[in-house]
């Protein structure tokens, strides 16, 4: 008892260890390094934004957003889908990821999040930006609305910016995930509508001069459109750079993905090359445990008769 | 003989939903909840580029061509000269800024008629109203009538009359500065060689949300005090709203005036006062007065035009339509100085269309995506018939 409560992982018999490493560590491995990825791009859009405001606003410090989006963007619009991604995802099923346990190299090597990731995330979010700035500015600039009045303050480019944002960095949440279970929809979704819900009700608690900002906004023309580009604009580059690469260099989680898409596999426990712990289908005298006080173990495993098996087995052709 | 018995499954609904409810929570703690595994296959996403591209470059052409047909005259007037006087107005104003009323006249001449709803505005440049500290200096509260002394605004707060310290309405630089240059529009008409003026409208030229946040705090007036029991609901600022000087106890622009008598102007408002902003339409003063209210709506960018006035395209008139085209003249009045800043001062005449002003920003944009979209979709079908791996 002692043990397991001073551990970071417990399993209760050694054919766990297995599972345990090829699918719950494998799926961590993931998730942990999709959630950094996302967490560090979604945060540099939002910052940057800023500083290609202050070129504008005389580099007087003078923040883009309203005050209360500010506070409630990393806790309440955006933390939620991540949140769920880091639950749920996953990107073959439990059987695949017992069947190929190539599955695990990218752990081994820090493939999904190392400098070079890290690196292309911060430029991600520095391109988002740009993109998301530069366009409303362009639209918005001496705008007016079709009954002339204008349309080019400060608060509401601060909410077009912001409206845009939210659904930028939903969108990319939802290219993100490959795993959409019920949560993740109802988070996703839930998301962009609690945004909305909260910016129409709340706009004028801190800074009355938000007040009709999102209102106005929304019954603009100009603002849909754009808002159209700039989800083009940000989402067709990374849904062509995911097919090319799955096109041209699949890894072995994409083969993997293409596979239980196009045919259902079932589970066949006896091609499986863990022949060892196969047998937990029958019942043993032996057990496992390590404190125990019947026989175990030791006298099969030295003997070698294990072994052999092993090393008399062709491995399994990958497709 | 055997007879066989069969076994009816007779599960309550009850059973059944607790049933399910394990299920479902033996799925989700399993990590088997049913789930959408979306893929990005060949035959789902080169066609969606592709009418994406196409419709793109579309919606690009269309927005070009609806910003084309909107008609818009600009008239830089930073440096014009009135009619007598060895300098021009922004030098006159430069060398003493107490000087008042130099008027200056232009021509202009309207090639095309300008279609129906046509809207006046007045252009600054190099003027940052998005600054913080700009931004900062005003009292949001002090604007929806609930007249108060600020420290926001300093130091434009106070203004110093006779030795005594009197609050300021509206307080703060974005009160102070309030553009205060004025036009007046008139159509020659050559057959007659008659000048028209322009009926121009100053309402309804702010947000109407904005308008429901400024009040005149009329209400303060007889805040203290209530109606004679018989008048029940009736109050006496209710007895005539339809004509302001018939209502209350007498008129209104009084009343704003008394309102705000313990207050007082910007400095740089000189011997203009807030009650005087619209002396005509009692709607449109004191701190209703809508140029006020379009005035602190403060802009994003350095580079802005805010909404002067609209044409009063009276039903019955010449102007019911458009704004014709033909020779105007052009007086204003120029009162706010701004070559100390380098900046320019700018009247627009423009109408809109469905979307917006004149700006040609996003259909190129749209145009400009949409074709490197259908390269970029050309060239992945390429890659992927060449080099795309075919899975087994």
């Amino acid at each position: 008892m002692q043990a397991v409560l001073s551990s970071d992982f417990s399993i209760a018999q050694f054919r766990f260890l297995e599972r345990l490493l090829l699918v719950h560590g494998r799926w961590s491995y993931l998730r942990m390094c999709k959630f950094l990825r996302y967490f560090f791009y979604k945060n540099f859009t939002f910052t940057l934004c800023h500083l290609w405001y202050a070129f504008f606003s005389g580099f007087s410090a003078q923040t883009l957003y309203d005050p209360i989006f500010i506070s409630c963007y990393n806790v309440f619009y955006t933390s939620l889908p991540v949140l769920a991604m880091g639950i749920f995802d996953q990107d073959v099923d439990d059987r695949v990821s017992l069947r190929y346990p190539l599955l695990y190299t990218p752990g081994h090597e820090g493939l999904l999040f190392n400098k070079l990731e890290f690196l292309k995330s911060v430029a991600h979010g520095i391109v988002s930006s740009l993109i998301l700035f530069f366009i409303p500015y362009g639209t918005f600039r001496n705008a007016v609305s079709t009954d002339g009045v204008n349309l080019d303050d400060h608060q509401l480019f601060g909410t077009v910016v912001s409206t845009m944002l939210v659904l930028v960095v939903t969108a990319q949440i939802a290219l993100d995930t490959a795993y959409w279970t019920i949560f993740n929809h109802v988070v996703i979704w839930g998301s962009v509508a609690f945004y909305f819900a909260t910016t129409l009700v709340l706009s004028d608690l801190f800074e009355m001069s938000y007040l009709g900002a999102l209102r106005m906004t929304l019954s603009s023309g100009q603002f849909w459109f754009a808002l159209f580009l700039v989800l083009t604009i940000l989402v067709v580059p990374v849904v062509a750079t995911r097919f090319y690469r799955t096109s041209t260099q699949p890894s072995l989680s994409d083969r993997c993905r293409y596979k239980q898409r196009v045919s259902r596999l079932r589970a066949r426990p006896e091609r499986l090359v863990r022949r060892g712990s196969a047998r937990t289908s029958r019942r043993s005298v032996r057990s496992g445990y390590a404190f125990a006080h019947q026989e175990g173990f030791g006298r099969l495993i030295t003997s070698g008769k294990i072994m052999k098996q092993h090393k008399s087995e062709a491995p399994t052709p990958m497709p | 003989m055997r007879t066989k018995v069969r076994i009816i499954n007779t599960k309550s609904s009850k059973d059944k939903f607790n049933e399910f409810l394990e299920s479902t929570i033996k799925a989700f703690k399993q990590q088997q909840l049913p789930a959408w595994k979306p893929f990005f296959t060949c035959g789902t996403v080169l066609p969606s580029f592709f009418l994406l591209g196409i419709a793109s470059v579309t919606i690009g052409v269309g927005l070009l061509f609806l910003s084309s047909r909107v008609q818009q005259f600009e008239l830089d007037y930073t440096h014009c000269w009135p009619l007598y006087g060895m300098t021009s107005c922004a030098q006159r104003l430069e060398d003493n800024p107490d000087s008042e009323g130099c008027k200056c006249w232009y021509k202009f001449e309207l090639n095309e008629d300008f279609e129906s709803s046509v809207y006046i505005y007045y252009a600054l440049t190099n003027y940052y109203q998005n600054h913080r500290m700009y931004e900062n200096s005003m009292d949001s509260y002090q604007l929806s009538g609930k007249l108060q002394a600020s420290s926001d605004c300093a130091p434009y707060q106070y203004k110093e009359i006779y030795g005594q310290l009197v609050p300021i309405v509206p307080c703060g630089i974005v009160g102070n500065t309030f553009f205060n240059d004025s036009f007046r529009i008139w159509r020659h008409d050559l057959i007659s060689d008659l000048a028209q003026e322009v009926p121009l409208l100053f309402t309804g030229i702010s947000w109407p949300s904005d308008q429901n946040m400024f009040h005149n705090p009329i209400e303060v007036v007889y805040s203290n005090f209530t109606n004679p029991p018989n008048w029940r609901h009736r109050h006496i600022w209710q007895l005539d709203p339809k004509n302001p000087n018939n209502n209350g106890l007498r008129n209104e622009a009084l009343i704003v005036k008394v309102v705000y008598s313990n207050f007082t102007n910007p400095p740089n408002w000189r011997h203009r006062h807030i009650w005087q902003l619209d002396p005509k339409n009692p709607n449109n003063n004191g701190l209703r007065n809508e140029a006020l209210i379009v005035w602190f709506r403060t802009a994003a960018f350095p580079e802005f035009r805010k909404l002067y006035a609209r044409i009063n395209h009276l039903i019955g008139s010449v102007y019911e339509r458009s704004l014709p085209n033909g020779h105007y003249f052009l007086e204003i009045s120029y009162n706010y100085p701004v070559i100390k800043f380098d900046g320019h001062k700018s009247l627009i005449i423009s109408n809109t269309s469905w979307i917006g002003g004149r700006n040609s920003f996003l259909g190129i944009a749209y145009i400009i995506f949409g074709v490197i979209e259908l390269i970029m979709t050309l060239c992945l079908l390429f890659i992927y018939k060449k080099y795309g791996m075919r899975y087994s």
